[in-house]
């Protein structure tokens, strides 16, 4: 004997049809949040900084390299690539490392009590760290980060126009970087001498 | 060097200028409101001077 629908005009034919679309479609929007076909967290627009604390001497960073490039390309991603300096004792020194890059990855260690530097790090909205290449972690990071408030920025000769929007909870520090798109420079030494590594945006 | 401090920012709304060289190859100029050197980050421009 077949159970009879409780709504009317619905056999329960169509209804287990129904149910089975809902949970399909239900799976899939869920799936949708987490991956894309790139793999990579469905995001808003909103602003989210990523940074890679990388270095050209660092044979694990090329992959967290690729990372960086691609969630690159995502929109509302501000992709960050710090090149850091304490690799340059080695005999040869990465062309693009900077002093404030090794200075802001040691003081993002200080914030959370530790001296422990190390290649490759991201850093997500100054707050979650994990290892660069972890693509996933990203993911799951990029996911879950706070709304950023947008800053306007507008450029006259030698000066910057900030257009501040009102933001609680401050003061806050403003920092401003130049920064170089998809820069890739040969590496000549090294462990990674003669890898082609992915362009990543570099601070400059 | 193309990092700069531009300042304490209270978090009222208005526009502040600040002097910034640009460095020529640099085709991007990021803006980060932070608290503190590195805490989290809470504000964030980007302008993209590829063409100029």
């Amino acid at each position: 004997m077949k159970k009879s629908s409780n709504l009317p005009g619905l056999s329960p034919e169509i209804l287990d049809m129904k149910w089975i679309l809902l949970i399909f479609f239900t799976s899939a929007v869920m799936a949708g949040l987490i991956y894309t076909a790139n793999g990579w967290a469905a995001f808003s627009e909103d602003p989210v900084v990523v940074e890679l604390f990388t270095s050209q001497s660092c044979s694990s960073c090329p992959a967290a390299d690729k990372v960086l490039k691609d969630i690159a390309q995502r929109p509302g991603v501000i992709a960050l690539g710090f090149h850091v300096t304490y690799w340059d004792h080695l005999g040869w020194k990465d062309t693009l490392s900077k002093s404030f890059a090794t200075e802001r990855q040691r003081n993002y260690a200080a914030e959370r009590s530790s001296s422990r530097v190390y290649t490759p790090q991201m850093v997500v909205n100054g707050g979650e760290e994990f290892v660069g290449s972890d693509k996933s972690r990203l993911s799951r990071a990029i996911s879950k980060a706070s709304a950023l408030s947008t800053i306007t920025v507008d450029r006259h000769p030698q000066k910057l126009s900030l257009s501040l929007p009102e933001l609680s909870g401050g003061p806050y520090m403003l920092w401003v970087y130049g920064v170089r798109g998809a820069l890739v420079q040969p590496i000549r030494s090294g462990e990674n001498r003669g890898r082609v590594r992915s362009p990543i945006p570099t601070l400059l | 060097m193309s990092e700069q401090n531009g300042g304490i920012w209270d978090g009222a709304a208005g526009v502040r200028d600040v002097d910034f060289l640009y460095p020529p190859e640099a085709d991007k100029i990021i803006v980060l409101a932070q608290k503190g050197k590195t805490g989290p980050i809470k504000g964030a421009g980007m302008l993209d001077i590829s063409g100029n």
